[in-house]
C-alpha cells in the first residue's frame, strides 16, 4: 500500500503551503509536491481600479518586496501611457529597486537561511533560528540587520514616508533626489560593503562543509532566465531577457521583455494555486527554468561592478560556469547583494542624479501594458489591460515564485529521495525539505500573520486520506 | 508641533522616546487594523513627539529601533476575542513562543517577542513593551475594516495614549 507524508506548512517561507511526499509499497519516494494552498486574489481586486492607482496598490501585495511590485507596475503603466521616464527618473527607480534587493536578499540569507548554515540541518530548531544566530554569531546577525536597515532607508527616502508610497509613479518619480539624501545614502555604502563581504568570507570558509548537501539540494539540469543589459551584465531594472540551458548555451537572447507571452507559458495544476510557468519551446513540464539570484549569476556574463565581479569569478571557479545546485542560491544571493550596493553607489555618483527632470506625463495612449523587472527572487512581470478611460479590465502577474515552481517541486523530490526511507520521519529530513524550498526564498505573500504562529505539522496519509501518523512541533 | 512623524516600514531613531508600530496587511480587511490605527495615531495631538510606524509586517531591523526606545507599543490584529475587543499585555523578552509573541521560525515574519529578544541580545536594550491586540471579524481580501473593528479605532488610540501617559508619569 502506498502512503503519503504531508509536511504542512513549511516554516520560514512567506505565505501558506505544504509538502506531500508519496511513498510506494517499499517505502521509497515516488513523487513529491510543493502545494500552495493560499489563494492569491490580487489580480481580481485590481479590476475596475484607475490604472494610475496600480503601482501603489500593487505595493501592498507584499510586506517584503513592495518596491518590486511598484517598479514592475509603474513600468506597465508607463507602457499604457506610452511614455519614457527621464533618464534620472529611471536611475532613481534603479536605486530604489536595488535597495529592495539588498534588504530582501539580506532577510533571506542572514535571518532565514543562516541558522541552517551556522548550526547544521540536524540542529534543534529551538536553537536553529534567528535568536540562535544572534547568540552564536552576533556580528552575522547585526550585519543582516544593518543591511536591511540601509536598504529600507533607501526605500523610505526615495519612496516616500507616508502610508501609501508616492515616490514611484507612472512616468518616473514623484520628486527629484536632494543632495542631502544622496549623501546620507552614500555614507552607508562602506559599511554595507563591509557587511556583505564579511558574510561572503564566512560563507566561503564554511562552504566545504556543505558540498555533500549541495550535490542533492535541487541539483539538476534546467534552463535559467534573467534580464541582462546590452553588454550582458546583470540588469535588475530593464534590458533584455536572456535564457540559457544547463550548459550555458543561449536558448534566447535580446528578447524584448514585453514579448514574454510569446516565450513563456503558464500551467495550472489542481493541487496548487501557484501557477507554473514554462519555456514554451520545450513544452510543459520539460520547459523548466529557474529565476532569481542563481539565475542572474548564471545568465549574465558579468555582474558589472568590480567587487561583485571578483566574487563571481571565484564563484565560477568553485561551482562551475553554470551552477546547477539550488544550494548555491545562498552564495549567489550574497554576490547579488554586493553588486547591488556597488551599483547604488555608482548611480548616486552619476553627474545627473540630482536633475529635476524625473517624470514624464501623458494620458492613456494604449489599452495594454507590460512591465518587467528583476525582483529579489527573480523576474517579475505585470501585464494590464485597460479601457479608454484607464480603468483596469484585466491584470496578470507572473511572480518569481511561479517561475520557480517546477524547480521547487523537482528539488523537493530530489531531497526527499535521499532522506526519506521507510516510515521514519527524521527531523533532519524535514529540515532539508524545508531548507531546499527556502533556497528559492518563495514569497506567497498573502498570509494573514495575525493567525499566529503556524505549527509544523507532518501527516502520514493512506491513499484514502486516512491519517496513519502525525507529527508536529 | 502636534503632528508626529509617520514613517513607512523603516523607522529611524526613537532616541529614548516612545515607538509605536502598527502592522498588518491592508488588503486583508481587519488584518490591517494595526496599520489603520497607526494612521490615526499619527494625527493624534496627545502623542506629540511619539514615533509612529505603519508596517505590513514585523521584520528584524525593527529590533534596532526598539533598542533605542524606552517604550515600544505594537498594535496588531488578533484572531482571538470578539471583533473590536482590545487586549493589552506586557511583552517580555523571553516571550518568543507565546501566541502573538512568537512566529520567529515562521515565514518572513518575526514576532514581537523575537524582536524584543534581539534588541536585548544584540544591542543590550530592554525597553518596556506592550502589545495591543484587536479582535477581528474577517481577514478575507478587502480594503475596508469590518464595522466593529472600525468602531474600535478611537478606543485603540485611547489605549495607546494611556500606555504612553503612564510611561511618562513613571519615574526614571
Amino acid at each position: 500500500m502506498s502512503r503519503t507524508i504531508v509536511i504542512d506548512p513549511v516554516t520560514r517561507i512567506e505565505g501558506h503551503s505544504k509538502i506531500t511526499i508519496q511513498l510506494d509499497d517499499r517505502g521509497e519516494v515516488v513523487d513529491a509536491r510543493f502545494h500552495v494552498t493560499q489563494f492569491r486574489g490580487f489580480e481580481r481586486i485590481t479590476q475596475g481600479r484607475p490604472v494610475h492607482e496600480m503601482p501603489a496598490l500593487m505595493a501592498r501585495i507584499c510586506g517584503i518586496c513592495p518596491v518590486s511590485h511598484l517598479i514592475a507596475s509603474a513600468k506597465a503603466v508607463d507602457d499604457i501611457l506610452a511614455v519614457e521616464p527621464p533618464p534620472t527618473g529611471v536611475d532613481l527607480r534603479r536605486i530604489i529597486n536595488l535597495g529592495q534587493i539588498v534588504q530582501s536578499n539580506s532577510l533571506s540569507f542572514f535571518h532565514l537561511s543562516s541558522p541552517d548554515l551556522l548550526f547544521g540541518f540536524d540542529a534543534d530548531p529551538a536553537v536553529r533560528n534567528i535568536l540562535g544566530v544572534a547568540r552564536q554569531n552576533p556580528q552575522l546577525a547585526k550585519d543582516g540587520i544593518g543591511l536591511r536597515k540601509w536598504g529600507q532607508q533607501i526605500i523610505e527616502w526615495l519612496g516616500g514616508k507616508r502610508i501609501h508610497p508616492e515616490g514611484i509613479v507612472p512616468g518616473g518619480m514623484a520628486t527629484p533626489l536632494t543632495a542631502e539624501v544622496r549623501d546620507r545614502i552614500l555614507a552607508g555604502v562602506p559599511e554595507a560593503i563591509a557587511a556583505v563581504e564579511r558574510a561572503i568570507a564566512w560563507y566561503k570558509t564554511d562552504m566545504l562543509r556543505w558540498e555533500d548537501e549541495a550535490a542533492t539540494f535541487g541539483n539538476f539540469r534546467s534552463a535559467f532566465m534573467s534580464l541582462v543589459d546590452r553588454e550582458g551584465n546583470v540588469d535588475h531594472y530593464g534590458g533584455w531577457l536572456r535564457v540559457i540551458d544547463a550548459d550555458g548555451k543561449y536558448l534566447a537572447d535580446r528578447v524584448d521583455p514585453k514579448l514574454f507571452n510569446d516565450y513563456i507559458g503558464e500551467a495550472v495544476e489542481p493541487w496548487s494555486y501557484l501557477k507554473s510557468t514554462y519555456w514554451k519551446a520545450m513544452g510543459y513540464p520539460d520547459g523548466i527554468y529557474r529565476v532569481g539570484p542563481l539565475a542572474r549569476v548564471n545568465v549574465a556574463e558579468r555582474m558589472g561592478t568590480p567587487r561583485a565581479d571578483e566574487e563571481l569569478e571565484k564563484f565560477r571557479w568553485r561551482v562551475g560556469r553554470v551552477a546547477g545546485s539550488s544550494f548555491h542560491y545562498h552564495y549567489a544571493r550574497l554576490i547579488d547583494t554586493l553588486h547591488s550596493v556597488e551599483k547604488i553607489e555608482e548611480l548616486l555618483r552619476g553627474p545627473d542624479i540630482l536633475s529635476k527632470h524625473v517624470r514624464s506625463t501623458a494620458g492613456i495612449n494604449r489599452n495594454e501594458g507590460i512591465g518587467v523587472s528583476e525582483a529579489p527572487r527573480g523576474t517579475l512581470m505585470h501585464h494590464y489591460k485597460v479601457d479608454d478611460d484607464g480603468i483596469v479590465l484585466w491584470a496578470n502577474l507572473i511572480i518569481a515564485t511561479g517561475h520557480n515552481n517546477m524547480a521547487m517541486n523537482r528539488s523537493v523530490l530530489q531531497v526527499a529521495r535521499r532522506h526519506v526511507k521507510g516510515e521514519t520521519i527524521a527531523e533532519g529530513m524535514l529540515n532539508r525539505v524545508e531548507a531546499v524550498i527556502r533556497c528559492y526564498d518563495p514569497c506567497l505573500s498573502c498570509s494573514t500573520h495575525a493567525l499566529g504562529q503556524m505549527a509544523l505539522q507532518i501527516q502520514l496519509l493512506a491513499p484514502d486520506g486516512k491519517v496513519l501518523d502525525e507529527l508536529s512541533r | 508641533m502636534s503632528h508626529t512623524a509617520l514613517r513607512l516600514d523603516a523607522p529611524g531613531d526613537a532616541a529614548g522616546g516612545v515607538l509605536v508600530i502598527g502592522y498588518g496587511n491592508t488588503l486583508r480587511s481587519d488584518d490591517g487594523v494595526g496599520w489603520h490605527a497607526a494612521g490615526l495615531l499619527a494625527d493624534d495631538p496627545r502623542l506629540a513627539g511619539v514615533e509612529i510606524v505603519a508596517s505590513h509586517q514585523l521584520t528584524p531591523e525593527l529590533s534596532l529601533d526598539m533598542s533605542r526606545a524606552s517604550l515600544v507599543i505594537l498594535v496588531d490584529a488578533s484572531a482571538e476575542g470578539p471583533p473590536g475587543a482590545i487586549t493589552v499585555r506586557r511583552l517580555e523578552g523571553d516571550d518568543v513562543g507565546a501566541a502573538g509573541g512568537g512566529g520567529g521560525v515562521t515565514s518572513h515574519h518575526v514576532g514581537p517577542g523575537v524582536l524584543l529578544s534581539l534588541a536585548r541580545d544584540l544591542y543590550g536594550a530592554a525597553p518596556d513593551a506592550f502589545v495591543v491586540s484587536v479582535g477581528t471579524a474577517t481577514m478575507e481580501l478587502g480594503e475596508e475594516l469590518s464595522p466593529p473593528v472600525a468602531a474600535a479605532l478611537p478606543a485603540i488610540a485611547d489605549a495607546v495614549v494611556g500606555l504612553v501617559a503612564a510611561h511618562r508619569r513613571s519615574p526614571g
